[in-house]
């Protein structure tokens, strides 16, 4: 999978990103492919580029991910927290700059709030695990 | 909403029909058979007339590498979001199109929507064959 390549060689060893060092990012990048490999796509579905996935592991490397469930979605990497029916997603590309969190909370069959954040940041995500969380010990 | 396309639009499906839609993704369901929201994601650009569903389970699969089959009421889809509808498709016998559902690849109003509508669907679609079919070429 040239994809896969490609994106370890996008990832230089000298990077540092804060919050995270380089094996955390070459795991959460590990984790991603992996993930998405198992999903399938559609016939003829983009896959994600290399640059979105390393984008997205840079900025899920501070957040847990394990339970999270991660898969594409035509060129998009998208990763999702849940809590009962309440969720957060967080949504990396097509666009090399694209991140977006949207929170969900949802009872009776019905989605009863709800938030997408066009402009989203790592800081906005973590504060949206957090309310995941707390939200459903509150209910 | 996102459908370019209305060649061969045909008759709502009537409410009380099973509408089924192939998994083509292994994500449509989890693994306690709960149906998920991905399962009723809309690409726009991809998909231009609609969204895809089926009269049989049959049919849904087609020729599709696909990893199970659920199942909603027209009924369920049509009380899902004003103006939402599943009709007939001319073209292809089985086939059903929902028609103005919002799409994910669209500005974040939109989008936010398709979230939503996709979250109410999944809680009311059932899992009923969760068989994997290889592609027939």
């Amino acid at each position: 999978m040239n994809f896969l390549r490609n994106a370890w060689m996008v990832t230089p060893p000298s990077v540092t990103i804060v919050d995270c060092n380089y094996a955390a990012d070459v795991g959460t990048i590990n984790t991603i492919m992996n993930a998405m490999g198992n999903v399938g796509y559609e016939s003829d579905e983009p896959m994600p580029k290399a640059t979105v996935i390393t984008n997205a592991a840079r900025s899920l490397c501070s957040v847990p991910i394990q339970g999270a469930q991660i898969s594409p979605f035509y060129g998009e990497v998208n990763i999702t927290w849940k809590h009962g029916h309440d969720r957060v997603k967080a949504t990396f590309g097509p666009a090399q700059d694209m991140f977006f969190v949207y929170r969900e909370c949802f009872e009776g069959g019905r989605v009863t709030d709800s938030h997408l954040e066009e402009h989203a940041t790592e800081e906005y995500l973590r504060q949206s695990l957090d309310w995941l969380r707390t939200h459903h010990q509150n209910v | 909403m996102c459908d370019a396309t209305s060649d061969g639009i045909g008759d709502l499906v009537p409410r009380e029909r099973a509408l089924f839609r192939a998994c083509t993704r292994s994500n449509f369901y989890n693994s306690a058979n709960e149906v998920q929201p991905e399962a009723f994601y809309k690409d726009g650009k991809n998909q231009t007339d609609g969204l895809s569903f089926a009269l049989t389970q049959e049919a849904a699969i087609g020729k599709k590498k696909t990893y199970g089959v659920i199942r909603i009421t027209a009924a369920e889809i049509h009380a899902a979001r004003e103006g939402m509808e599943a009709r007939l498709d001319l073209h292809t016998e089985n086939h059903v199109l929902v028609r103005n559902m919002p799409c994910m690849d669209r500005e974040p109003g939109e989008r936010a929507e398709a979230e939503k509508v996709a979250a109410e669907l999944a809680f009311k679609a059932r899992v009923v064959s969760t068989a994997r079919t290889k592609k027939i070429e």
